[in-house]
């Protein structure tokens, strides 16, 4: 089945000098079998993509490489799978002065097999010719044609199906040169050794570090578990938080009394306190703003100032 | 991706190799600073429980408090100790007739020492004071 669209850039054959131009900006390569190895299988297949997925297996068996590429197209009743070494094709194209990226599409003369039943003078040494079937390379003097006709060679057309080309890595492209490249790459690796000095150095660090806390948790084996610190900690903490509060309001009471205030009573246990302060009654309201000011819960009765409140962790 | 890569040249496989050994370096080294920042966290928190459960026990924990209540009953006068009675880890005495300046050293001593007040009781008696005090340690 033909397809209805057709690739417009101009058919240049490989190895040519006859036909096409170089060039042009967009061409359709037109690859001689001498760059590609066919066989035709009769297979139970329905799509194309089912054909592409065995085409490796298929043409390995007859020299095909892992690292070539490989199209297929249906011709009938049968599938021919094309393998070729798209290395060696861009080595071909820059021998012959093409520029790879300039190659939008493939065209492999085995699918003009129908057009080359009789020769096509490829070059003056060469001619393209099918041969049961198979479109060869073959020298032009085992060729008959009439030698005046020989340089007039009709132009093919490429066919409706043609294969996209992809030339191989950046340098094709002409993204990157390569010594650009091997810049990068020594730039990378200069990063990477670096890098590698540096986590080397921050591993040894480290390693220092667990060696120090190491020994000090092993000077105090109880002290090892982070647990047992917590609790030892809890405990301790609590302790000295209630005893400093209790120090703390007994300084805070030792501050109001002086030469006009006595100290009365002072009780203090573990619910709380109770502290009586005598003093003349022009001093008490004094003394009972101070006493607030200090967070001490005060109250006035005649000539004395009660301080009554309870501990903080109750 | 095998096919991929066995098309591309040297140079190219170069640059791949090093971006490769770049990335593996990058991430060994951030996965070393990791841990470092981790271990001098930890380093840090340890070092700071150790030094606050030093310092706290040191105090709170400190042998010695019964000598040190027994040098405090030998400066008291005999005639103002009504009952001074030390245990084990405990203390409990009754002290009355004490002036004000008295009271207030004995107060501050006490205060120094690791001791826990379980109860205190002050009582003015005319100029002087009685005391009550129950600790332990």
């Amino acid at each position: 089945m033909r397809l209805k669209k057709r690739s417009r850039a101009p058919l240049v054959p490989l190895d040519g000098s006859a036909g096409g131009k170089k060039g042009e900006k967009r061409i359709t390569l037109l690859v001689p079998p001498r760059f590609y190895l066919v066989r035709r299988e009769a297979l139970p297949l329905r799509f194309a993509f089912q054909a592409k997925r065995i085409a490796p297996a298929l043409m390995e068996e007859i020299g095909a490489e892992p690292s070539w590429s490989f199209e297929v197209y249906r011709e009938g009743e049968e599938w021919v799978f094309l393998a070729y070494d798209p290395r060696k094709l861009e080595e071909a194209m820059r021998e012959q002065g093409l520029d790879p990226a300039s190659v939008e599409r493939l065209c492999f003369a085995q699918q003009l097999a129908g057009e080359l039943e009789r020769p096509y003078p490829l070059n003056e040494r060469e001619a393209l010719l099918t041969v049961e079937g198979v479109v060869t390379q073959l020298p032009a003097r085992l060729v008959e044609r009439p030698a005046e006709e020989w340089w007039r060679a009709d132009g093919l057309e490429a066919p409706a199906r043609t294969f996209p080309f992809h030339p191989t890595g950046l340098h094709s492209r002409r993204w990157l040169g390569e010594s650009e490249l091997r810049w990068i790459a020594a730039a990378l690796l200069l990063l990477a050794a670096a890098w590698s000095v540096e986590a080397w150095r921050d591993h040894r660090e480290a390693k220092a570090m667990e060696r120090q806390l190491q020994q000090r948790l092993e000077a105090s084996p109880e002290l090892a578990s982070g647990i047992a610190r917590r609790n030892i900690l809890e405990k301790y903490e609590g302790i000295d938080r209630r005893q400093r509060e209790l120090r703390g309001l007994m300084s805070k009471i030792g501050s109001l009394i002086g030469r006009d205030s006595k100290l009365e009573s002072l009780t203090l246990d573990d619910r709380g306190y109770r502290v009586a302060i005598s003093a003349t009654d022009s001093r008490l309201a004094t003394l009972k703003k101070r006493a607030e000011s200090e967070g001490i819960p005060a109250r006035v009765s005649p000539g004395e100032l009660l301080l009554e409140g309870k501990w903080s962790w109750r | 991706m095998v096919m991929a890569l066995m098309r591309l040249r040297g140079a190219e496989k170069l640059l791949l190799l090093a971006l490769a050994l770049a990335l593996l370096a990058y991430g060994l080294r951030a996965r070393e600073r990791e841990r470092k920042q981790e271990l001098r966290q930890e380093v840090r928190v340890v070092t700071e429980e150790l030094e606050r459960i030093d310092s706290l026990k040191g105090f709170w924990a400190h042998k010695g408090v019964g000598r040190e209540l027994e040098r405090l009953r030998g400066s008291l006068e005999a005639p103002k100790v009504k009952r001074f009675e030390l245990g084990p880890h405990k203390v409990q005495m009754s002290l009355r007739d004490l002036g004000g300046k008295e009271l207030n050293r004995l107060l501050r001593r006490l205060g120094k020492m690791p001791l826990r007040f379980t109860r205190l009781e002050l009582k003015r008696e005319g100029e002087r004071y009685r005391m009550e005090c129950r600790c332990k340690w």
